[in-house]
């Protein structure tokens, strides 16, 4: 049996007296894909910002293969470097070109040999089609590429566990797919991960399991086929219904016909 | 063509005293905007941080330093601290005290809104790759801040050029004062002297100032 990675247990988050999320836990295994999905505001994303101690929480805890995580623990720094993050808004850092937003912290934090970070992060740039990009300034990127920087720049840590906060959700809907190409790509290479997105058709493709998020609790945990043909929950079979459009009279009373309105 | 009492600055070494009176000018200005960079950042610092205490100290710096005019302190610094605790101040140093004061409290309001204007998340994706708290503020935080702070803070400069002409109250010979000693020996012979020397004095503060202001555009330029 795999090894846990990721255990949660009784997580509790709030934010003055508003409570996001409340009693939380689950566990990831190594190389397991876990998809977060939930309405606006499920504290989804509160989720993934607790796992790599950017909030404080309130109950419960959070352990990487055993260690603690928190706010104010002493190995906090290294814990994170083994916990890769990817933010929605890209944020590569605007004055350092593509490589070095990339080569910064291996060099400086895990102080690794330069040239050997350097050719690690031409090939994975490589992987990713961002090779001639390498010297250039995040502000000559589109959304897409800074995107995948982003992940390359996470994914040269050599993380043991890559949070994904909602990557696409900036993304025009033509640069959503090449981000979200790579993620598959890693997903097939068994980086374990756990992604929070609204690209359910995305989610369904690339999770082991799907864990869905309401009013800061787990309202369902189900392999993705189940979660999406079957789910168990009111809440979920709602969620999921947010997704698909029907228009009631389609096709008919085409247009000049309109018998309908009075 | 009118006299403009130019010939005044080719008599004995009186041009070159003029450009000596700038170089004292200069002298003061660099180094006072050297410290003030320096003492800037920390003020700077410490105005963003939450602290109430370091919050009402900077903030009661800061007023001081904008309604109080510059000649006002000056006066206290040259005249009042050296009466009081009986040491001994030179003009220059006095000037240099005052100006880094001065500056320092400007420098570090201008600190505060470039490091106040860096999103949350930068602080957030460096610590998040597992950067040191000193380590985020060296690579990530600084090098934004600096880019933004200079075209700010060479403005800062400039103004500290111009007010140099305010030292001369306190005995230091700068270009002012020495324009000044210049006019009144000139006094019989040449009357209209008062206009040129003034004239060649404001090209002096021009030729000082303008590439100072250059450069502020071009790196405004280049790290946009």
């Amino acid at each position: 049996m795999a090894e846990n990675i990721l255990t949660i247990e009784h997580l509790t988050k709030r934010f003055g007296d508003q409570t996001v999320l409340q009693d939380v836990s689950f566990t990831v295994q190594e190389g397991e894909v876990i998809v977060i999905v939930g309405p606006s505001g499920c504290g989804k994303s509160t989720l993934l910002r607790c796992i790599n101690a950017l909030e404080e929480i309130q109950g419960g805890e959070i352990r990487l293969r055993g260690e603690l995580v928190r706010k104010d623990a002493k190995k906090l720094q290294e814990i994170r470097q083994r916990i890769g993050m990817v933010f929605q808004s890209y944020e590569l850092f605007p004055h350092l070109t593509v490589l070095d937003n990339i080569l910064l912290a291996p060099v400086r934090v895990q102080k690794r040999p330069k040239e050997e970070v350097r050719e690690e992060a031409l090939a994975l740039l490589a992987r990713v089609g961002l090779t001639e990009k390498a010297d250039s300034f995040p502000r000559q990127l589109s959304g897409g590429q800074k995107q995948r920087v982003a992940i390359v720049r996470a994914l040269c840590m050599h993380p043991e566990i890559m949070l994904f906060d909602e990557v696409t959700a900036a993304l025009d809907p033509e640069m959503v797919r090449e981000v979200l190409d790579v993620l598959l790509g890693l997903a097939d290479q068994g980086k374990t991960m756990l992604i929070v997105t609204h690209e359910m058709q995305f989610a369904r493709a690339v999770a082991d399991r799907i864990i869905f998020l309401d009013d800061g609790g787990i309202k369902e945990e189900d392999p993705p086929e189940q979660f999406f043909e079957a789910p168990k929950t009111e809440r979920a079979k709602e969620f999921l219904k947010s997704f698909t459009y029907t228009r009631k009279n389609k096709g008919r009373s085409p247009g000049g016909k309109n018998e309908n309105i009075t | 063509m009118p006299d403009l009492g130019l010939e005044v600055l080719w008599k004995g070494k009186n041009l070159y005293r003029l450009l000596a009176g700038l170089g004292t000018a200069c002298q003061i200005s660099l180094v006072s905007a050297g410290l003030s960079i320096l003492f800037g950042i920390a003020v700077g610092i410490l105005m963003t941080w939450k602290n109430p205490v370091s919050r009402a100290v900077t903030r009661c710096y800061l007023e001081i330093v904008r309604i109080m005019p510059q000649l006002v302190l000056l006066f206290i610094v040259y005249f009042g601290t050296t009466r009081i605790f009986g040491w001994n101040l030179s003009g220059e140093l006095s000037a240099v005290i005052v100006f880094t004061f001065w500056g320092a409290a400007e420098m570090g309001d201008l600190v505060r809104g470039a490091l106040i204007s860096i999103p949350v998340h930068q602080y957030e994706s460096a610590e998040a790759l597992g950067l040191g708290e000193l380590q985020v503020y060296r690579y990530i935080i600084l090098p934004q801040t600096v880019r933004r702070l200079i075209p700010l803070s060479i403005n800062l400069i400039t103004r500290m050029i111009k007010t140099t002409s305010l030292v001369l109250m306190i005995g230091v010979v700068e270009v002012l004062k020495v324009a000044q000693q210049i006019i009144e020996a000139n006094r019989m012979s040449s009357p209209n002297a008062a206009f040129g020397v003034y004239l060649t004095v404001f090209f002096l503060y021009f030729l000082v100032c303008w590439p100072v202001s250059l450069l502020a555009g071009a790196l405004e330029k280049r790290w946009r």
